[in-house]
């Protein structure tokens, strides 16, 4: 982020971060979602911090983008009777805020333990063949809404976790400049090459916080036969 | 009655009432989403979108996050947009014409006749070489003139897309609301006789072309874990709101059957006040969203009603074509002189399905005395 935010300061253009899957992450110290002029998170069910369906959240460190945003999710009325622009309707459930208030609390006991149960995954999947840890910057606080590593011959590995048992994913397969739904802006296969590279290496396993160490053990046992060539 | 003052108190909506009736089914069926997991896309979502197929008779039913986005949805895979005019008329709550506004297409505002509905001529006299669509309103729960409406459209070749969030299980002609344009677009929001725990809508079409697009874009235009197609939103309807739908579906008939009985008992005991009250004609089953009657008196009788603890609404009094958001549309005072005045008439009393025989008596005994 400090270097984002330096290019977009240089050219005086706002950012607005995806903190989707960044609850409670940081970078220099500072929180995810607290760089730009605002911020995007979800709470869908699968997220550190997650409702009983889907939902959101937008943060800013702008009044008048606050005012705007209030307005634009429930039709822009300013009363019951007074539209003043026209918006939406995108207004959280009283009974997914109740959850999400129950949770709140929680998250950072949540992010504690999903940190934790990587670090034993980043100790217990070091230097093996064919498989790549992501780097571990100091200045960033990772919380793990996802455990992912790169792994040479992903596909049969991620198959491989499958018939054993183990939940993997990839997040995600196609990236998104080759989606049929984006067609139109007339990128090239090829020219976003690391992206290219990681969709066909990502791999993700299971880091939520009801994991036991046992099924860790589990998860490292496989990938590590799977890596010394089973 | 108040637990403070003990004086008699009508509200205009019970949604506690509601819970008391079905508390066990409830608990029980969120129960069930929770032991399973399945907050998004569950197994409910699409066994309520058969069980709403089934009771609407319409082959395909979608359901998504509000009537709002049924709205949108329905006019996206029309491909209407910029430049294209869609009819609608100026009384309806702000969704259907910031529905139209939200794909880039211009509003075209249409008069109402006394029953508040879309008046079929106006709409005739509004088509332009740029018309795309009619968008009726079934306001309050009546279905708009639909007969006259889609032989006009026919005759210009356009889409319908009736606004039903009012008028879940209405019938006009022998036919289901939402059934008989291309789209039916409704809402069940909390205040709706079908009514979720939370935003949510659906929307029902005979095209199955449609219908699958707009399964893609409720869900980011995926059309499997992968791959997107086209560019869509977020708007799927949660298993939670899914099983509490299914659950009040089996409720609707003896809903709409008690509102319907509390109108009937409104027209026989406020009959001979000087308030108007649309007939029900023979070809229409309304459903009573809400019950409106009209009077120049409107604001003192509210004021009345209220002092003796009877909540009443007004749905709505300002028009959409005189808001500060479509002030760029041009329209001043005048222009739309029936939606205007029933503005300053219109008054909605009670007539949620908790009220008793003995309530609507007292709210229309307190209408006589203001009158007397």
């Amino acid at each position: 982020m400090g270097k984002l935010m330096a290019i977009a300061q240089r050219h005086n253009i706002p950012v607005v971060e995806d903190s989707c899957q960044g609850i409670l992450s940081e970078f220099a110290g500072k929180r995810s979602g607290t760089h730009g002029i605002a911020a995007g998170f979800s709470l869908h069910p699968l997220k550190n911090l997650n409702v009983w369906g889907d939902a959101g959240v937008v943060v800013t460190n702008d009044d008048g983008m606050n005012e705007r945003l209030r307005l634009i999710r429930n039709h822009g009325m300013k009363n019951r009777d007074e539209i003043a622009i026209l918006g939406c309707n995108s207004r959280l459930d009283s009974l997914q805020a109740v959850v999400g208030n129950w949770l709140i609390g929680q998250t950072s006991e949540i992010t504690r333990r999903r940190i934790e149960n990587a670090a034993y995954y980043d100790a217990g999947l070091a230097g093996l063949p064919g498989l790549r840890i992501p780097p571990r910057r100091p200045n960033v606080k990772h919380v793990y809404h996802l455990y992912m590593v790169f792994a040479e011959r992903r596909d049969e590995l991620y198959k491989y976790c499958l018939d054993n048992g183990i939940e993997a994913k990839i997040h995600y397969p196609i990236p998104l400049y080759q989606q049929e739904g984006l067609k139109h802006l007339g990128y090239a296969p090829g020219t976003f090459p690391v992206t290219d590279r990681h969709a066909q290496e990502v791999i993700s396993f299971p880091v939520d916080q009801h994991l036991t160490r046992a099924q860790q053990d589990r998860v490292i046992e496989i990938v590590r036969k799977f890596c010394h060539g089973r | 009655m108040d637990a403070d003052t003990g004086r008699r108190r009508i509200g205009y909506v019970n949604l506690p009432a509601q819970f008391e009736e079905e508390r066990v089914e409830i608990m029980q069926a969120v129960e069930g989403v929770f032991r399973r997991g399945d907050f998004i896309g569950g197994a409910a979502v699409a066994k309520l979108e058969e069980e709403l197929a089934t009771y609407l008779g319409s082959p395909h039913v979608v359901t998504l996050n509000s009537g709002t986005d049924a709205l949108i949805l329905s006019l996206r895979v029309l491909n209407i947009g910029p430049g294209d005019e869609v009819i609608t008329p100026p009384n309806s709550f702000v969704a259907s014409t910031a529905a139209i506004i939200a794909v880039g297409a211009t509003p075209v505002f249409a008069d109402v006749l006394p029953d508040q509905n879309i008046d079929p001529a106006a709409v005739e006299a509004a088509v332009t070489p740029r018309t795309r669509a009619i968008m009726p309103v079934h306001l309050t729960g009546r279905m708009a003139d639909m007969n006259p409406l889609m032989a006009i459209a026919a005759k210009h070749a356009l889409a319908v897309i009736e606004d039903s969030a009012q008028a879940v299980g209405s019938t006009y002609d022998g036919r289901m609301s939402g059934t008989i344009g291309t789209f039916g677009c409704f809402s069940a929001h909390p205040l709706k006789n079908l009514n979720a725990a939370g935003d949510a809508g659906f929307v029902v079409t005979a095209d199955a072309e449609l219908a699958a697009r707009i399964r893609r874009l409720r869900n980011h235009g995926l059309i499997n874990r992968s791959d997107v197609q086209e560019w869509g939103i977020v708007s799927r309807l949660d298993t939670v709101q899914a099983e509490v739908l299914r659950i009040r579906l089996r409720h609707l008939p003896s809903v709409i059957e008690r509102r319907r009985r509390n109108a009937a008992q409104y027209r026989a005991e406020l009959a001979g006040l000087p308030l108007f009250i649309p007939v029900c004609r023979n070809i229409e089953f309304n459903t009573f969203h809400t019950f409106v009657v009209q009077t120049d008196r409107r604001d003192d009788l509210q004021k009345y009603l209220a002092d003796k603890g009877i909540e009443t609404a007004i749905h709505y009094p300002v028009p959409i074509h005189l808001q500060e958001a479509a002030a760029h549309l041009g329209h001043g005072r005048g222009a739309f002189p029936v939606t205007e005045r029933q503005a300053d008439q219109i008054l909605t009393l009670p007539i949620n399905q908790f009220l008793s025989t003995s309530d609507i008596s007292y709210i229309c005994a307190t209408a006589r005395e203001y009158f007397a």
